[in-house]
């Protein structure tokens, strides 16, 4: 898998998670560009994503994303 | 609601899916308007309750009824509850759920500890929780529901760790003992079983040491699903919305094969056949259900004649005398589900319709409210997939519940006599019943809660009662028991009253099943009732009506009963009767014998 192949899936989890939200996704979205990201999304998001690309991601993982980029170079570690 | 989202909020779920479209379910729902009323429900959690929280909000929306939640603080539900520490008491909650796991053990034993101090120790957990319970049936009136414990997925003890008293499952197995016994002693306690459920997740799913220490989530985010959809279900049935009736389809569905081409003795219903084997066992699971209490039905698209031989089919287990209704023709499947709910009186969202075929099934989920769970057509499934929805959770097993099925078959059939008497009063002479009018006593307390809690048609006041509310030495509780030449119907019919100092009473609460509907029963219970006042010197009797969609049948039950009407608004009026007053009703009374 490619970054642009890991975008086209994680995109739209992004549009539909945050369907209210007006944001453009890039890999410096984070957090703080989004009003409703709180904690309680993030864990939606986090288990959406881990289903869409059968994955799991480890404790330390989850520790160091801190914006979308993270989260991609974490999937693609794995889907390499 | 899209049909796609409604689906992703009944079993089995698609978690991804389901967590990803979290927001706009919310959202859809908030659009809607709730008429229902509001429940209040304090969840104290030993872990996260976040996700639990919204989960538990939206199952219990899917079934019209909102909620206002408080979330205690982060494992201090013991503090909360009986310290009083936080906003619980204000919050006045009608249920609470304190949700905890086996992480939240305060002292699990140690090596070194004597078969009494590990005792200690069992006990002593058990009574930190009591002592929650107690104090929140006492001070907080409400509902309380409780976890029992699931299992940690590491054994240090290995094989030895159920077996040894030091090991850990040990421990928890002898508390969940406890747990359960005390469940069994207390109507208002109500154990959740996620003991069951993890085992049904299995650890690897249920467990996710990830989501505990990054979010302190226990069980897991997903398996959170499957707890909220539990304790949803648990509260509707103390609300008295549990499904009531099994619909079940024919070929291919209680046996294999085609009846109509395949002839009675080709269909799949044999031990030594691998799905021959495996329709057995559905059927006989169905009938366990039936036995339980749970009504079954028949709708099949066949002649009538040949649905019915495969009943007759030597290994059949579910004969034609465990269905309460039996329907066979071409209409649609939706019409002949409507027809038959309507002769068994219940509403369309008490029934659950199985079919192997997606054609039938999506063909009553588009005309109906019938619950049309996706059973697939293998069936090696259905049982398991009709299992897991939980749509016959239930409070207390009481002996009612176990004779309605054969109690509903005999009513059907007692109309079709009906049809045979001109005149109605005639009819209801020949059905010779007899009624036993009791005040309640511990035999028939939870029969009495169980029938004025769930009764929606037959029901003046609405009132939702547990047992404090009818216990104390002003208040007149009277149950009946009705019994004809066809069935011994149990206890059908529950009223009672408070009187006050001026000698006066007020009927606080007055329920009929459905079943015993235009027997003349309630004239009956209340003369029973009315001369029991008399005997007591009680000058006047007031009754109450508060309307709502469902119990208009008893509008005008006061006036007939010769009660004048002393206040009247939109939704409600009060009535009166002098109890030196002439009894008008007496003459259409069926004298029904009673002792």
């Amino acid at each position: 898998m490619n970054e642009d192949e890991v975008v086209k899936k994680l995109q739209p989890i992004f549009k539909r998670i945050f369907s209210k939200n007006d944001f453009t996704f890039s890999r410096k979205l984070s957090a703080n560009n989004i009003d409703e990201w709180d904690s309680l999304t993030h864990m939606n998001l986090i288990v959406a994503i881990e289903k869409e690309f059968k994955i799991s991601f480890t404790l330390d993982e989850l520790e160091n994303q801190n914006d979308v980029g993270d989260t991609i170079d974490s999937i693609l570690k794995k889907k390499f | 609601m899209k049909f796609e989202l409604k689906k992703l909020l009944s079993p089995p779920f698609d978690d991804g899916e389901l967590f990803k479209n979290l927001n706009l379910i919310k959202e859809e729902f908030s659009k809607t308007n709730h008429k229902s009323k509001v429940k209040k429900i304090a969840i104290l959690g030993g872990s996260t309750t976040s996700h639990l929280k919204d989960l538990l909000n939206l199952f219990l929306l899917n079934n019209n009824i909102s909620s206002d939640f408080y979330e205690g603080q982060f494992q201090l539900y013991y503090e909360e509850v009986v310290y009083n520490v936080g906003k619980l008491k204000e919050f006045d909650p009608d249920i609470i759920w304190v949700h905890t796991s086996w992480r939240n053990i305060k002292k699990f034993p140690l090596m070194k500890h004597t078969r009494e101090e590990i005792d200690f120790l069992i006990d002593s957990e058990f009574s930190l929780y009591k002592r929650i319970w107690e104090h929140a049936k006492e001070n907080l009136s409400c509902i309380v529901i409780q976890n029992n414990f699931d299992y940690p997925d590491y054994r240090v003890l290995a094989n030895k760790d159920s077996i040894d008293i030091h090991g850990k499952i040990y421990f928890l197995n002898e508390l969940n003992r406890k747990f359960s016994d005390y469940d069994r002693q207390n109507d208002w306690f109500n154990l959740f079983d996620i003991n069951y459920l993890s085992f049904l997740n299995g650890s690897d799913k249920w467990q996710n040491e990830r989501d505990w220490y990054k979010y302190r989530n226990s069980p897991s985010l997903r398996s959170s699903i499957d707890v909220a959809y539990g304790v949803s279900k648990l509260i509707l049935a103390l609300e008295g919305l549990s499904y009531k009736c099994l619909v079940v389809d024919l070929d291919n569905t209680l046996w294999g094969g085609v009846i109509g081409d395949d002839g009675v003795e080709n269909i799949k219903l044999n031990r030594d056949h691998p799905i021959g084997d495996a329709y057995l066992d559905f059927q006989n699971y169905i009938l366990e259900l039936k036995n339980r209490g749970i009504i079954l039905a028949v709708v099949s698209k066949n002649e009538d004649k040949i649905a019915r031989l495969g009943f007759g089919h030597p290994n059949s287990i579910l004969k034609i005398d465990d269905f309460s209704a039996f329907v066979a023709n071409w209409n649609t499947k939706s019409s002949n589900i409507k027809e038959i709910i309507k002769k068994i009186n219940i509403s369309e969202s008490a029934a659950v319709f199985a079919d192997d075929n997606q054609m039938e099934r999506d063909e009553v989920t588009k005309n109906s409210n019938i619950k049309v769970p996706d059973i697939g057509d293998n069936i090696e499934n259905y049982k398991k997939i009709i299992d897991r929805n939980n749509f016959f959770e239930l409070i207390h097993i009481t002996s009612e519940d176990l004779k309605r099925p054969d109690s509903i078959r005999a009513s059907i059939e007692s109309s079709k006599t009906k049809e045979n008497f001109g005149n109605y009063n005639e009819y209801l002479k020949s059905l010779e019943m007899k009624t036993e009018i009791k005040e309640v006593d511990n035999f028939s307390k939870n029969r009495f809660v169980q029938l004025t809690n769930k009764t929606n048609q037959f029901n003046l006041t609405l009132e939702k009662i547990d047992f404090t509310n009818i216990s104390g030495n002003n208040i007149l509780t009277l149950t009946a028991s009705l019994t004809d030449k066809f069935l011994d119907h149990g206890i059908v019919s529950a009223i009672y009253g408070k009187i006050n100092d001026d000698k006066e009473i007020d009927i606080n609460g007055w329920v009929m099943s459905c079943r015993v509907f235009k027997r003349t029963l309630e004239y009956t219970i209340f003369y029973k009732f009315y001369c029991l006042c008399k005997k007591l010197g009680i000058k006047k009797i007031r009754g109450f009506y508060k309307k709502s969609d469902r119990n208009i049948i008893v509008k005008d039950l006061y006036k007939e009963l010769g009660f004048k009407e002393i206040k009247k608004t939109k939704n409600s009026s009060e009535w009166a009767l002098e109890v030196n007053e002439d009894l008008v009703f007496l003459k259409k009374m069926i004298m029904i014998n009673y002792e």
